[in-house]
């Protein structure tokens, strides 16, 4: 009798952990979905894709910018949105390289972009690079630097240079010891701002932000405090870590996620949306007083690291998960998660975390935009089976129906 | 006269021959010794390296691979039961890898002609099924096996065969607006096997 309830425990036991742990994702129709990839022509880890209006080299015009580690450009005209045809962009700072010889790297790895304006539309592009050197026998972040682009000669200006401070017990990351920049990305030119975020004092705790205008030059040290962080008076000094900014009824407002708005090129945003932690927001622009609160909010799967708005959703990149898709109506007011009426899925996926999400005409719905993204690796190869080769810049082409490799 | 004596040998050398027949008692059983190649109890562990062929994804998956372990055990000299655990791949062509983990029980008969036996199987079970970090589980297995084995030893056997698998997936939630509420993927392999029979 024993032997027979222990056998029954036993069965029971193990019908409920395999039901307990069963998923039941389309691995046979998402197959079905799969495309032949192109080969990758921009790899690596990518954190910005901005708009740029201005001269660049000896045209004036509408611009995509990114970065790898070094600087690539393409026309924002529609005729160039197809693949390969972004261009390494002349006269960046030196690029980092290895030396052989001497065991150690030089030159400057640019780690983000930003695009900042004023309202007659006049843009500056600035671009944040790290260098490195070798102490004792370890290759180690140096500096941090800041680069402008000039408008009259195409070429780079360092403005702004900052040693970077590594915590202690802490694996560096680009970003962690906070000085970074980033953009409102806005697609009219004129309501493009840049920041740069810089941490103050003995641990860098207080965060100042500063933006970045055609002016913007601290490569004067007497224009820098004790700490090495600029006199200027500042948009905001704060505890709060913020990462990236809308720009919403002639005003630009802070968000510690990711943000976003549904403005075109030729209509100002009736909605601001952003993320905090692994909360959705939005709200309506006319209920926007001095901060952004929210009316409405969607969980989604992780932390999101991306967002492109379209006409019709709203793409958004969670921390190591497949990318998700909120509706919206025509005013503006997402709904829920809805599904993709494309290959997104089968490409822009878990393991890897969705970096940076692009679209370049958010007057169109997202099968008939041309949409960027970029993926990165959290972890080795073998922990998270993912591949290196997939790592870098994505497109989707209406002209091409696919997602794919840039 | 030289006829005679011919004649008499003869019929001296064959009587004995008669002599020892109408020796034997009549009530003595005949013992009867017929090989059966199989019979209940016996057992066999196989070993199969296979071809996997994608029969229903088009262009979208190519042809892969799978090995097989099996154990099964005879209930009468025609027919055995058992299970078999297979993993097998195949390359898509986004470039990942599918890949399945069949764990089926089933039932065998398995007819013979002379050293030569011709297993032909009905199984059913479960399955791990994963592609691109997607991951299907539990999901149902079909499958049907025939194959050829020649009894080189007495405890070996060598044979091709092939399995037809039909693996079933029905969907839920937001996945059906997207994809439906059902797909399946179809399968047949080439194998070459080994048994050990014991």
């Amino acid at each position: 009798m024993k032997r027979t309830i222990k056998q029954a425990i036993f069965i029971a036991t193990l019908i409920f952990s395999v039901f307990l742990s069963s998923c039941f994702n389309p691995v046979i129709t998402m197959i079905r979905e799969e495309v032949d990839l192109e080969d990758a022509v921009i790899n690596g880890n990518i954190n910005s894709i901005v708009r740029y209006t201005g001269q660049y080299g000896s045209g004036y015009g509408d611009y995509l910018f990114m970065q790898n580690g070094y600087i690539a450009y393409k026309s924002s005209a529609s005729e160039k949105q197809t693949h390969g045809e972004w261009q390494d962009a002349p006269y960046v700072p030196p690029v980092l390289e290895y030396d052989d010889y001497l065991d150690t790297f030089y030159g400057t790895q640019i780690i983000k972009l930003a695009v900042g304006g004023d309202n007659s539309g006049n843009n500056t592009l600035f671009a944040l690079g790290i260098n490195y050197k070798t102490d004792t026998g370890s290759t180690v972040p140096a500096d941090k630097i800041l680069y402008k682009l000039t408008n009259e000669n195409p070429h780079w200006k360092e403005i702004y240079r900052r040693p970077v401070n590594i915590p202690e017990n802490s694996n560096f990351t680009q970003f962690e010891d906070n000085f970074t920049i980033f953009c409102t990305n806005s697609p009219n030119p004129a309501h493009r701002r840049a920041f740069a975020r810089i941490g103050t004092g003995e641990n860098r705790l207080t965060q100042k932000y500063f933006e970045l205008t055609q002016g913007t030059d601290w490569s004067d040290k007497s224009k820098l405090d004790d700490y090495g962080v600029p006199i200027e008076s500042t948009i905001v000094s704060t505890s709060e870590t913020y990462n990236s900014v809308v720009f919403i009824n002639g005003k630009v407002f802070f968000t510690s996620g990711v943000g976003g708005t549904n403005e075109t090129a030729s209509t100002p945003a009736t909605y601001a949306y952003w993320s905090n932690g692994e909360m959705f927001h939005w709200c309506e622009a006319g209920s926007i007083s001095d901060k952004l609160e929210p009316q409405g909010s969607i969980k989604v799967a992780a932390n999101l690291y991306s967002m492109a708005v379209n006409k019709d959703s709203i793409i958004v990149g969670p921390y190591r998960l497949t990318v998700q898709r909120i509706g919206i109506e025509k005013t503006g007011k997402p709904t829920e998660i809805i599904n993709f009426e494309t290959n997104i899925t089968s490409q822009l996926r878990n393991p890897y975390t969705t970096n940076v999400l692009f679209a370049l005409d958010p007057a169109k719905n997202e099968k008939d935009n041309v949409i960027y993204a970029a993926l990165v690796l959290s972890g080795s190869e073998g922990a998270t089976s993912g591949s290196i080769q997939s790592v870098g810049l994505w497109s989707y082409y209406p002209s091409r129906g696919n997602w794919n490799r840039e | 006269m030289k006829r005679f004596l011919i004649i008499v040998a003869i019929v001296a050398l064959t009587v004995p021959l008669f002599a020892q027949e109408q020796d034997i008692p009549e009530s003595e059983p005949v013992t009867e010794f017929i090989y059966d190649m199989n019979g209940p109890g016996d057992q066999y562990i196989k070993l199969a390296l296979m071809a996997f062929f994608p029969l229903n994804f088009s262009d979208q998956m190519y042809v892969g691979g799978a090995i097989q372990i099996g154990y099964h055990r005879f209930l009468t000299k025609w027919f055995a039961i058992g299970g078999d655990f297979m993993a097998c791949y195949n390359a898509t062509r986004g470039k990942n890898i599918f890949y399945a983990l069949p764990l089926t029980v089933g039932m065998t008969f398995v007819p013979t002609i002379g050293k030569f036996e011709i297993p032909l199987s009905l199984n059913v079970g479960m399955a791990f099924e994963s592609s691109q970090n997607n991951k299907y589980f539990p999901g149902l297995v079909l499958s049907a096996d025939a194959g050829v084995f020649y009894r080189a030893m007495e405890n070996w056997s060598f044979g091709i065969g092939t399995t037809f698998m039909y693996l079933p997936q029905w969907y839920s939630g937001n996945d059906v607006a997207r994809y439906g509420n059902y797909d399946f993927g179809l399968f047949i392999t080439a194998a070459a096997m080994a048994r050990y029979h014991f």
